[in-house]
Formats: C-alpha cells, sequence, structure tokens
C-alpha cells in the first residue's frame, strides 16, 4: 500500500517534472530572443521617451513635461500636415504595392521572357544610394529634366507636361523608390507558392485574370497586408520626398516640422522623439489588427507536406505583357535614374539635357574620386559592417519570424519588439546610441562595432518582414512530420524551417546588405576617427560643394554594389540550391 | 614728403615686431617640442574634406613632423550632439573643433582659453575679446542669379525689386533653420530697415511665394545653375565664385539682403592634446594656413592674405549687410526664427 503510494507520488512527481520542462522548453527560446531583443531596443526607446519629455529652460537647466506633446497637438498645422501625410502614405503604399508585386508575379510565377533582368534591375536600383535616387528622379521631372524639355521643344510653350513638385510627383517618386523592396519580398513569397490551385482554376476554366487575383494574389495577401502595413508606416514617417519634393511646393506634412527642427544647430530633438512616440503608439494599434488578421493565416499555407513544386503559369498569347513589364520596371527602376546620375557625373555642374551641353563633357569628378586614397579603406569598413548587420539581423528576424508564426509564448511582445524600431528616427538611435557606447563598460565608441550594432536595431523590421512573410507559408504539418519522428525543436528550425525559408532569407540578407552600404544619417554620427564608412564619405560630396563630383562617386559605387550582389548571389545559388534541393 | 617723427614711428613698430616676432617664434619652438611629445591632433570639423580639410592637415604634418593629424568630419549638428554626449559622460577625444558653436559649448564649459600669436593680425571682428575663438574664413550670403533666365536689365537692384510680381514663386532658398537661410535673411532685413518696416517688408516678401528648398545652399545653386530657378536668396557668394571659374551662368549680387558670419577655430577645454591643438590653431590662422584656404576658394580672414580674386573677403563698401558674430549665433537665431515661423511657414 505505502509502496503503491509512493509509487504514486513518484509518477505524480514525474509527470510534474515533465510538464514543468516542457513548459520550460516552451518558454526557453522566447524568453532568450526576448531579453537579446530588449536589451537592443529597449534602451534607445527608454532615450527616445526621455527626449520626447525633456524640456530645455532657458539658462541651461531642463525639467521633464509634456510640452513637445502639447506643441505638437496645438499646431495647427499638424492636422493639415496629417491629412496630406495620409494623403500621401496611402497612395504611394497602393503604387508601390501594386507595382512591385505584379513584377514579382509576372517574374516568378510566369512564362514571361527577360524574366532574370528584374532581379539584376532590383539589386542594382538598391545598390545606388538612396538620396541619389531621390535627387535623379528630382532632375528627370524637373524644368530642366529631359520630359518637360522635350515638351517645351515641341510644344513650343514655356508650360510643364508634369510639376514634379506637387502631391503626384511625390507619390509618384516614393512609389518607384519602395517597388524595389516590395518586389523583393514578394517573390520570395511567390516562389514558395503551390501552383496546384493555379492550375486546378485554369482547368476548370478561370481566365488569366480571373485566376491571378482569385488564387494567386489571394494566397499572397496576408504577405501583402502585412507588407502594406509595414510600406505604409514607413511613408508615413519619412522625411526625405515629403520634404524635398513636398516642401518647395508649399505641401505641408506630418515631418516637416520636425525635419525643420532637426536642422538647427544643435538639432531640436525633443519635437521629432514626440512625434515618434505618438508614431510608436499608434503601431501598437494597428499591430493588434493586424495580428487579429492573420490569426487565421494558416489557411493560406501553400508549402505543405504535399509533393511541392512550384510551376510556371503560362500566359500564353499574352506573354508580351509580361516581357513588357519586365521592361518598363527596368526603365524606370534602373535606366532613367542610372541615366541621370550618369550624365551629371559628366558635368562640371548641373545642366539640361540637351545636346548644347555636351561640350562641357568632363571626366575630372571621376578624376576627383579616383583620387582620394582613403576610399579603398572605407570600402573595405563599409563591407564588414554591412555583411555583419545583414547576417545577424536574418539571424535574429529568421528565429523571430518562426516563433511568432508559430505563436509561442510571448510571440505578440516579440513581433512589437522586433517593429518597434521602424519609427525610430535614423538620428535619434544615433544618438541613442552615442551615448550607450560611451557608458559602455568596454570600448565600444568609435568602432566598427556600433555602426554594426545600430543597423541591426534600424534593420530588424525590414528583416522581419522578410522572414516572416515567408514562415506564414510554411504549413505546420511538416514540422509536426518532423516533431512525430523525435525531432527537437531546434532541429526542426535547423532542418526544415531554415531551408524552407532560405529564399525568404537571402533576398532579406541582400536588402540589408544593399542599404545597409548605402545608410547616411547614422553612420556619419556613429563613425570615429578610426571607423569610417563610406556613407561619410558620400555625405562630405553631398554636403559640402562637391554637387557633381558625389554622382560620380554615386556611379562607381553603383558599380562596385552591383559586383557585390551578383557574387553573393552566384554564391547563394549555389550552396542555397544545395541546402534546400530546389532551384 | 614724410616726416621725420613719421620714420621714427615706423622704426620703432618695425623694431618691435621683429621683437614679438623672435618672442613668437621662441614660443612656437617650445609649443612644437610639447606638441611633438603628445604626437596627434584630432580636429572635428564639418568643412569640407577634399577642398580644405586634408590640404589643411598634411600642410600641417609637413610643417611640423611627428604630429598627426585625425580628422573626425560629419555635420555641424552630428559633431555638437557628439562632443555635448561625450563631455556628459567624461570621455574628452578632440582637441579642436571647427567651425564650433561658442555659445552652446562654452555653456557647457568646453571652450579653452586661447589667443595665439598669429591671430593678432586678424581684424577686431574675427577674433574673441577672451580668447574663446579664433577666426578661421569668412562667408558672405546673398542672392545669386542665373544670367541665362535673368536679362541684365532685369537684375533687382533694390530691395522694392525683389516685390515686383514678376518675381513670384520664382525666387528659392534654404528652407532650413540656420542663418544661411529665412532665419538669418529675416534678421538682415530687420537690422537692415528697422523692426516695423521691416515685418511689413518680411510680409511683402512671404506674398511672393518663395520657393523653400530643404537642402544646403550648394544644391540649390546647382539647381539654379540647371536654370530650376532664375534667382535664390541667402546664397555664398564663394560657392558662385567657383561655379562662375567653372564657366557656370550665375552671378552674385548685394542688392537683397546681405549677412555675414565668421567660420571659427576653437582650442577645446581637457583636450587629450592640448599642445598639439594650440599648434594646430595657430597654423590656421598663420599666413600658410590663411593661404591654403584662399586656395580653397574661400575667403581668409588675414587682411595680409589675398583671396582669390573672384571670392570676396569683406561685404562691398556701401552694401549694407548684418554681420553675425559667433557669440551672437543663438540670439540671432533663435529670434530669426520666431519670425520665419510666424511669417513665411
Amino acid at each position: 500500500m505505502a509502496i503503491e503510494q509512493a509509487g504514486s507520488l513518484a509518477r505524480d512527481d514525474f509527470a510534474r517534472a515533465n510538464r514543468v520542462r516542457r513548459e520550460l522548453a516552451g518558454w526557453l527560446p522566447s524568453t532568450t530572443l526576448i531579453v537579446v531583443l530588449v536589451v537592443l531596443v529597449l534602451p534607445p526607446m527608454v532615450y527616445l521617451l526621455y527626449t520626447s519629455l525633456l524640456v530645455e529652460l532657458p539658462g541651461g537647466a531642463s525639467q521633464l513635461a509634456l510640452t513637445h506633446y502639447a506643441t505638437m497637438a496645438r499646431d495647427p498645422r499638424l492636422y493639415t500636415g496629417l491629412w496630406n501625410s495620409l494623403v500621401f502614405s496611402v497612395l504611394s503604399t497602393i503604387l508601390a504595392i501594386a507595382y512591385g508585386a505584379t513584377v514579382a508575379w509576372v517574374v516568378e510565377r510566369t512564362n514571361a521572357p527577360w524574366r532574370s533582368l528584374a532581379y539584376f534591375t532590383v539589386v542594382v536600383s538598391l545598390g545606388t544610394p538612396h538620396i541619389l535616387h531621390v535627387a535623379a528622379w528630382q532632375f528627370i521631372l524637373s524644368r530642366q529634366g529631359p520630359i518637360n524639355q522635350l515638351y517645351m521643344y515641341l510644344s513650343g510653350t514655356s508650360e510643364l507636361m508634369f510639376n514634379v513638385y506637387s502631391m503626384s510627383g511625390m507619390v509618384f517618386v516614393q512609389g518607384i523608390l519602395w517597388a524595389p523592396l516590395v518586389f523583393l519580398l514578394l517573390s520570395a513569397i511567390f516562389r514558395r507558392s503551390n501552383a496546384e490551385m493555379e492550375e486546378v482554376a485554369r482547368i476548370c476554366g478561370a481566365s488569366i485574370f480571373k485566376t491571378v487575383t482569385r488564387i494567386s494574389f489571394r494566397l499572397a495577401w496576408p504577405a501583402i497586408v502585412g507588407m502594406s502595413i509595414f510600406v505604409f508606416i514607413r511613408n508615413l514617417e519619412s522625411f526625405d520626398v515629403p520634404l524635398l519634393i513636398g516642401y518647395p511646393a508649399s505641401i505641408s506634412m506630418l515631418t516637416t516640422d520636425i525635419y525643420l527642427s532637426m536642422t538647427r544647430v544643435p538639432p531640436e530633438m525633443g519635437h521629432a522623439s514626440a512625434f515618434s512616440i505618438s508614431l510608436v503608439l499608434l503601431l501598437g494599434v494597428m499591430f493588434y489588427f493586424y495580428g487579429r488578421y492573420t490569426r487565421s493565416a494558416e489557411r493560406f499555407a501553400t508549402v505543405t507536406g504535399k509533393g511541392f513544386r512550384p510551376r510556371a503559369f503560362d500566359l500564353g498569347r499574352w506573354r508580351w505583357i509580361g516581357g513588357a513589364t519586365v521592361i518598363v520596371n527596368l526603365l524606370l527602376v534602373l535606366i532613367i535614374p542610372l541615366v541621370a546620375l550618369a550624365w551629371n557625373s559628366f558635368m562640371p555642374y548641373l545642366r539640361p539635357m540637351r545636346p548644347s551641353a555636351l561640350a562641357l563633357f568632363t571626366l575630372d569628378n571621376y578624376r576627383i574620386v579616383l583620387e582620394d586614397d582613403r576610399h579603398l579603406s572605407l570600402v573595405i569598413n563599409t563591407l564588414i559592417v554591412a555583411a555583419a548587420a545583414a547576417t545577424l539581423t536574418m539571424i535574429l528576424t529568421t528565429i523571430a519570424g518562426w516563433l511568432v508564426v508559430r505563436r509561442w509564448r510571448g510571440a505578440r511582445v516579440i513581433e512589437q519588439l522586433v517593429t518597434a524600431p521602424l519609427v525610430f528616427p535614423g538620428i535619434i538611435l544615433g544618438v541613442a546610441l552615442v551615448i550607450l557606447a560611451l557608458r559602455a563598460p568596454f570600448p565600444l565608441y568609435g568602432t566598427l562595432a556600433v555602426i554594426v550594432l545600430a543597423f541591426v536595431i534600424r534593420y530588424m523590421p525590414y528583416g522581419m518582414r522578410y522572414a516572416h512573410g515567408g514562415a506564414l507559408q510554411i504549413h505546420r504539418e511538416l514540422e509536426e512530420a518532423a516533431g512525430a519522428a523525435g525531432a527537437s525543436q531546434w532541429l526542426v528550425l535547423r532542418k526544415i524551417v531554415v531551408p524552407l525559408l532560405l529564399p525568404a532569407i537571402v533576398s532579406g540578407w541582400l536588402f540589408i546588405f544593399l542599404i545597409g552600404a548605402n545608410e547616411l544619417s547614422m553612420s556619419v554620427l556613429l563613425a570615429g576617427p578610426r571607423s569610417q564608412v563610406m556613407a561619410v564619405a558620400m555625405y562630405e560630396l553631398w554636403g559640402n560643394g562637391q554637387g557633381v563630383e558625389v554622382y560620380a562617386l554615386g556611379v562607381l559605387w553603383t558599380a562596385f554594389m552591383t559586383l557585390c550582389a551578383i557574387v553573393f548571389y552566384v554564391f547563394a545559388r549555389r550552396t542555397g540550391g544545395a541546402i534546400s534541393g530546389l532551384d | 614728403m614724410r616726416t621725420l617723427p613719421g620714420d621714427f614711428l615706423a622704426m620703432v613698430l618695425a623694431a618691435g615686431a621683429m621683437l614679438a616676432a623672435g618672442a613668437a617664434w621662441a614660443d612656437t619652438a617650445a609649443l612644437y617640442a610639447a606638441a611633438r611629445k603628445e604626437g596627434e591632433v584630432v580636429w572635428y570639423t564639418s568643412q569640407v574634406q577634399n577642398t580644405l580639410v586634408r590640404p589643411m592637415a598634411a600642410a600641417f604634418q609637413r610643417r611640423y613632423p611627428g604630429i598627426k593629424v585625425t580628422v573626425v568630419g560629419g555635420k555641424n549638428a552630428d559633431l555638437i550632439l557628439k562632443l555635448l554626449a561625450e563631455a556628459k559622460a567624461g570621455v574628452y577625444i578632440a582637441d579642436v573643433n571647427s567651425p564650433a558653436r561658442i555659445d552652446k559649448l562654452d555653456e557647457a564649459g568646453l571652450l579653452a582659453t586661447y589667443a595665439p600669436e598669429s591671430a593678432t593680425a586678424l581684424p577686431a571682428g574675427y577674433r574673441s575679446k577672451e580668447g574663446k575663438w579664433t577666426g578661421m574664413l569668412g562667408s558672405i550670403f546673398g542672392t545669386a542669379i542665373n544670367t541665362e533666365l535673368v536679362r541684365p536689365q532685369d537684375e533687382p537692384k533694390t530691395l522694392d525689386d525683389y516685390l515686383d510680381p514678376k518675381w513670384k514663386g520664382k525666387m528659392a532658398w534654404v528652407a532650413h533653420y540656420d542663418l544661411g537661410g529665412g532665419p538669418g535673411l529675416s534678421e538682415a532685413i530687420l537690422d537692415r530697415l528697422g523692426q516695423e518696416k521691416g515685418m511689413v517688408y518680411l510680409r511683402k516678401l512671404a506674398a511672393q511665394k518663395i520657393v523653400q528648398v530643404p537642402a544646403n545652399q550648394r544644391v540649390i545653386m546647382d539647381q539654379l545653375i540647371a536654370g530650376e530657378f532664375p534667382m535664390a536668396l541667402m546664397m555664398f557668394q564663394h560657392h558662385a565664385a567657383t561655379s562662375i571659374k567653372k564657366g557656370a551662368p550665375v552671378k552674385w549680387l548685394t542688392s537683397g539682403p546681405v549677412l555675414s558670419l565668421t567660420a571659427n577655430v576653437v582650442l577645446m577645454k581637457n583636450a587629450p592634446h592640448p599642445n598639439a591643438g594650440r599648434l594646430f590653431v595657430d597654423f590656421v590662422v598663420s599666413k600658410e594656413g590663411q593661404e591654403l584656404i584662399s586656395k580653397a576658394g574661400y575667403p581668409p580672414v588675414r587682411p595680409d592674405v589675398l583671396a582669390d580674386k573672384t571670392v570676396l573677403t569683406v561685404v562691398p563698401q556701401g552694401v549694407k549687410a548684418l554681420h553675425v558674430m559667433p557669440e551672437e549665433n543663438e540670439t540671432v537665431l533663435a529670434a530669426g526664427i520666431k519670425v520665419y515661423r510666424d511669417i513665411f511657414r
């Protein structure tokens, strides 16, 4: 009797221990990740909150108060600005998504000609510094740009055909700027989508249009919605296009006053911080709804245990439209801006594109750039920083994306933490890291490591979009099968999830590598005497009166980044193909 | 005809100058010896790297072998954030800073007092009374026009010409909150016309719908040259000069608001290499240093160094301009931003 009791007690203990172990195993990965994320995200967040409340009083004293929030809410321009910003963000998000998704679908899912050109287009375009893209489009669409010049020449008037300094100009440029990101993200999604349903639809007599809208895009819908929210937030808080194009046209935007307050020396950071905190709160609300929306995302999982082989969709006699899409994309995203950059790089000062200006042709800008012997060390530093940041970010976000999609404990917290940096203004994050690095117990200040850290924090939301969007598509049954066969969660992640996610991880890595190599605002702030990166040289030329030399450096840098991307792509295709057994 | 006392005075002055030079030479030698032991000078600067900063660093290293110049570049706004954050954490990296925001650094107690020997050659407006800063180069803001788009007879000759309806929507300026944009322009106009008349003028100018470009003066100068607008206000004279030399269709005028500034160089308190820092500040205002500045296309501050013949070092005679001293920067800027926010935004 006593023995039986003892036995049952022992069994109870054993069962309880097992439960505890399972419970722990359920918590451990999430907890570890949450700790890492908190360490990364919380300090800048606290700093952001602190600066948003810090009010400087005359005479150097300061106090904590809600002044910046009050100023923001009281400004009558806030409400016209809010309206303009909403219109701008909604329209440019729609443009970027519609355009990027179309190109991605054509490239990944159809038999349109010249499809591989699209990757080349996107990679070269991302390798070009962002600021030069905006400048190029501004030049092309301006009064002196080829379009308006040609129109004025043909019509004989001095009227403009298209005024870039307008809401439509802003939406167009912003939409084009974000389309490559949308393309990269969605192409990874479409590549993994199951062709069976499309085929069935076609066999059942659905038209191409109906198949595309009812099946192809419907299946990618959660990813598209997730990305729309992402691009929308990015548009809402973006500074460059609204300012460079909207402000000269007197279109008041939400970010206008904030940007201007940052141009003061020293910058008035309270205003910008208050704005960012408000956005973080807004983001929380949006995530709540997004979370409810994706709760049933499994309906959309297309990578299942059943024979999975994506097949190209036959466009039939509409093949030429697919080809035309690829070519238009090549022109808009790459050729036209690059031609504008190249044209300016051969001019002694900015000139309209006219035959008469050819007499001014010069190689001086290239000579000056190439004679600068600092560039080699800048190139090496930049590659180290961008590659390290891309790798760390993708490791973190792959784990985060999977935990979130599989609804591990703490998933909501993880998602919030990873995405919060989206609304940190670059300069605030930069200053927060300067302060943290200065107080770190080990020498961190002025090293390349600080810049890597800053990039990881800043680009986590981007990496997350790739990883999360990819993970949404993988059906649970593959992992459950592995689990039933006795694999640990770690083994499942390593052997099943990562290989299936590889296209998304590779795209994300490349994206972060390319934009990291071209990041300006934080690099300039964080670079110490011995940790200078390319962006610093770019900034020096851009900001300090060598307007045209920066185009020469930009063209050379774009060429170099393209080379890097091609090397990476070939490498990834080779090893990636071997790992996943696909492609 | 010269008189004897005049000659005598000149001789006394010359002897005095020789004595002073001798003393200065001895000082410099001692300073160099001390600086050499430190071996490095760290220079925080937002000035142009390839035309100004690197030639200056190279010339200093040639002149004083054994002292390495380490440059930390960036925007002025970035550098001041960095300097203040470093000081708060008790980390001192910078020895010299140019151009420095005197008021903010002084407020934080970060300025060392140092009046270099060579600065005695500078006019009073180009050096600090207490030795907190030393003039490095000047800059003058005025109007720039595109000569392909504006005929000589259409050039604005008076302030009122800028209110002509034909310029509506055709003038541009920097949208930033700094003295080289709307805030500086507002203060220059108020200084020239007085508070009451000035405000009336500014309101009329605002009605001209000025194109506010959120970029720096150089970018706007490039857009002006490309023909994006025929006229831009508050443009650097030396930017215009550099472009004119390359054959660009641009002309610089003083008929509109004119403002001049002195860019300075300061020695930081708690500098890790104080002697090398002193030697560097000394070099920047020396004849050799100022000749480099002139060669880079900037207006030097020493009267005995000639600027490039296209570059103005002082506001031309008869032109009413507002000169802002480094100490006044914050006061003038804050007042200017207030007016600018009320009227032009």
